[in-house]
């Protein structure tokens, strides 16, 4: 075919532009050890990279707030086994007096008892890092109980812990301390220890007391149990999601991350067709009819 | 006798002469654009008629042709048309990408750091940190939706100019192929050595308009070429060229398209037919990604601000009092006149439901009975006697409503209803007061975070898209697509690429010029002078014989 001078220099300097370019493309895969540089190379891959993101974004949020919960329910947790140490000591102490006991040692298990009572009222109490009453509900800046009624209120906190799923975030103690009912455990503590000081005692009322004690133990009991429970759903669901987390990033790695060995191996073949293409134009172009006139 | 050898001598040295001048012009014109080579044609001379049979009288130079194959410049001119086309919309499309962040975006990780902060007031309601923190959330957000919306204006704004000035580079080339056709007639006419070069002129010149905006030549012997453009409009007919002009759109007066003036009239080009060039490319980078983009991002910051505000609504703040609106309320477009409404009416626009809204314009017209609603994807169309009827209807169908702000509408009268066009310019924050935010359900109180559980749902919220796509999923969506767009674009200019090299080489091989062959040439016609010339001296020689044997 007969062939134009200018042809003659254009293709091979379009195949030469053409080496220079995919290098170019290649050195930036290899620098930025990313092999998806825009969107358009592979829009496939770059939607998948997108939903990737997200669910990653997504896992990591759900991982905070997990940890979030976990921690706000290992600090509950401590503050109901102070509340169960404390009446379980009451209950003991109750099953070591009697209507008949020497009054000495009615008044010194009645001072013991305004002991517990006071720390089972600062436990009921308590305050987060934040100053928020944490047995409070949602009127968390309220002071919860003041020894005769409940100031706070039934709200339930929520917090998501993976999608679709939420679990409760914080507890009353209503149903142990029953405040403001006839069997206040709070006042009934209290009453309790005023009464051993008075020698009339009578075994009914040492009897009622212990019974409140023991029943408080119990719903105690039930909260600390559902507690554990949702424990162990935070944990089960950390697990799972870190498992997720761990899938999509690999996921991800594998589409995006350059095999970087690969890439330097084609680098190479490339300047190789690059420096044959270059000295084959050198060597043709020299090329001229007009040399020999 | 002798004086015929004279003659015939002198022929064949002209002969050569001009052989030689047409091979110096190939040389001097070897990287000259649109140069086609040129050879000199020759013939025998008209033979005697002698007593004895005929005897040759010479050579005639006939004149200097050119090597033209219309076919092979028609293959160029197509594919490289084609290739401009693809390459402006790739360039476009490149910078659009990187406004929107490409697969990585900065908007869509904003998006997700917004409801994150939101999770964060849910875990801690009473948190003055986590609040602050979703207010600085909000504002990275907003100020991302701002720049991409901003980014995208500056695009189309840059896309107009283009179209302005593409026009005007067209309508100058098409004033020069005018001035060339006169030339070339008359040149014609009279024989003009320099017919050839004006062709090439004239060929480049169509070459040149090509890569601008696809025309079709017709070759019309007497007047020299006419220029089509568009739907069969006359860019150039003869010596007459008419004016390639960028005019608003009448449907959407802030967009410009290309129009002929022909005369004293202004008439639109049909914008379907503009295919190649780079108008072409252009005006399809507007229709296909910009204008989308515009919309679908618009949608998506106008149902996250809305339903973000809707929600606060419903709730209370730190103090316990009623949620006030968290972002500015999104700019909804008004229904855009066309500029040849007879009446003056002008249109509200309200978002009834941006989860109904189809990835689609609307139009709206009045034909003096009925009002007509169409989506201008698909053409689905809602017609009512009474413009509120069609509101109505409308609005439980499409998502969105209008009604007559003012004027009067003539029958023949349309507008253009984009509504989520410009939502995302100017989104911002309201609330500056961290106790502000409307973190609390219905019980009001501070440790209550059910409100702010419901906000972070809208993430993940089915929101668009008749509920079949969260905001999230509807921005990949849009990257994802405009990502193919761009990728399309990338394989036709790879093609074309190709199919240019090869055309441009087929041309070439006819009519480019090769130097080694035109170094053959020059020893060839060197050797016929050199020839041409010895046989002047040997008839020279016999003419001296003769006069010295007379003497």
């Amino acid at each position: 075919m007969r062939i134009s001078s200018n042809s003659f220099y254009a293709a091979p300097l379009s195949g030469i532009l053409n080496q220079q370019s995919s290098m170019a493309a290649l050195n930036q895969q290899i620098a930025s050890g990313n092999k998806l540089l825009t969107a358009a190379d592979d829009p496939v891959a770059a939607s998948q990279v997108m939903s990737l993101n997200d669910h990653i974004a997504l896992s990591t949020q759900y991982q905070a707030n997990q940890l979030s919960v976990s921690l706000v329910q290992k600090e509950e947790g401590i503050l109901l086994d102070q509340v169960q140490t404390s009446l379980q000591s009451a209950q003991k102490l109750l099953t070591s007096v009697n209507a008949s006991t020497d009054q000495n040692l009615k008044n010194s298990v009645a001072a013991t008892l305004s002991g517990l009572y006071q720390q089972i009222k600062d436990t009921a109490n308590a305050q987060d890092t934040n100053g928020n009453y944490i047995f409070a509900g949602f009127k968390s800046s309220t002071q919860p109980y003041d020894g005769a009624s409940y100031l706070g209120d039934n709200g339930l906190r929520q917090v998501q812990i993976s999608q679709g799923q939420t679990i409760q975030a914080n507890d009353n103690l209503n149903s142990v301390i029953q405040a403001g009912t006839a069997n206040d455990l709070l006042q009934v503590i209290a009453q309790t220890a005023a009464n051993l000081q008075n020698p009339a005692t009578s075994q009914a009322q040492l009897d009622s007391a212990h019974a409140t004690v023991n029943s408080a133990l119990g719903k105690l009991q039930d909260i600390q149990v559902a507690l554990v429970g949702r424990q162990q759903q935070v944990s089960s669901q950390q697990s799972a999601t870190q498992q997720l987390l761990a899938v999509n990033q690999d996921a991800l790695g594998k589409l995006t991350q350059v095999d970087q060995a690969s890439a330097i191996v084609e680098l190479q073949m490339r300047q190789v067709s690059l420096q044959a293409a270059e000295s084959a134009f050198a060597s043709t172009s020299k090329l001229s009819l007009f040399n020999y006139l | 006798m002798a004086s015929g050898i004279f003659g015939i001598t002198l022929m064949g040295l002209n002969a050569a002469q001009s052989n030689l001048s047409t091979t110096s012009q190939n040389i001097a014109n070897v990287n000259t654009a649109g140069y086609h080579r040129q050879s000199t044609n020759l013939t025998t001379a008209q033979p005697m008629t002698t007593g004895y049979g005929m005897v040759g009288s010479g050579v005639d130079v006939v004149g200097v042709a050119r090597s033209y194959s219309r076919f092979l410049e028609n293959q160029v001119v197509s594919s490289q048309g084609q290739l401009s086309s693809y390459q402006t919309y790739g360039q476009y499309a490149s910078q659009l990408n990187a406004l929107l962040g490409n697969q990585n975006s900065a908007l869509s990780a904003s998006l997700a750091d917004f409801f994150a902060s939101v999770q964060n007031v849910a875990n801690d309601p009473t948190s003055i940190v986590a609040r602050q923190a979703l207010i600085a959330s909000g504002n990275g957000l907003t100020g991302q939706f701002d720049n991409a919306s901003k980014g995208l204006s500056d695009l189309q704004q840059s896309v107009d100019q283009q179209v302005q000035s593409i026009a005007t580079q067209v309508s100058s080339y098409g004033k020069s192929i005018a001035v060339l056709n006169t030339q070339i007639t008359v040149a014609q006419a009279s024989g003009s050595d320099k017919v050839n070069a004006l062709l090439d002129q004239r060929d480049q010149l169509v070459a040149e308009i090509n890569k601008l905006v696809n025309v079709n030549v017709l070759n019309q012997t007497d007047s020299g070429y006419t220029l089509y453009i568009g739907n069969g409009l006359p860019l150039v007919q003869g010596s007459q060229a008419n004016v390639l002009k960028a005019v608003a759109n009448p449907a959407d007066p802030t967009q410009s398209q290309p129009a002929l003036q022909i005369g004293n009239g202004i008439i639109p080009l049909d914008t379907a037919q503009i295919t190649g060039g780079q108008l072409g490319g252009l005006l399809a980078f507007r229709d296909q990604m910009l204008m989308p983009s515009q919309r679908e991002l618009g949608k998506v910051a106008y149902t996250l601000a809305t339903r973000v505000n809707g929600q606060s609504g419903l709730g209370f703040d730190l103090n316990g009092a009623a949620g006030t609106d968290f972002f500015s309320t999104p700019a909804v477009r008004p229904p855009v006149a066309n500029l040849n409404n007879t009446g003056n009416g002008l249109l509200n626009l309200s978002l009834t439901d941006p989860n109904l809204l189809a990835n689609s314009d609307y139009k709206l017209a009045y034909d003096g009975a009925n009002y007509t609603l169409t989506r201008v994807s698909d053409g689905t169309s809602y017609s009512n006697a009474t413009l509120a009827g069609l509101g109505a209807a409308v609005s439980a169908a499409e998502g969105f409503s209008f009604s007559l702000s003012s004027g009067t509408i003539n029958a023949g009268d349309s507008y253009l209803i984009r509504p989520s066009q410009y939502a995302a310019n100017g989104l911002s924050v309201l609330i500056t007061d961290p106790s502000k935010i409307a973190a609390a359900g219905p019980s009001g109180l501070p440790g209550d975070n059910g409100n702010a559980l419901l906000l972070a749902s809208l993430q993940s919220q089915k929101l668009l898209a008749n509920g079949s796509v969260t905001l999230q999923t509807a921005f990949n969506q849009l990257v994802g697509q405009n990502a193919s767009l761009t990728n399309a674009a990338t394989l036709g200019q790879q093609s074309y690429q190709t199919l240019t090299d090869q055309a441009t080489q087929a041309q070439q091989s006819f009519s480019g010029v090769n130097l080694d062959e035109e170094a053959a040439n020059l020893i060839q016609y060197q050797q016929a002078y050199q020839a041409a010339a010895k046989a002047m001296q040997i008839a020279s020689s016999l003419f001296n014989n003769i006069l010295s044997a007379i003497q």
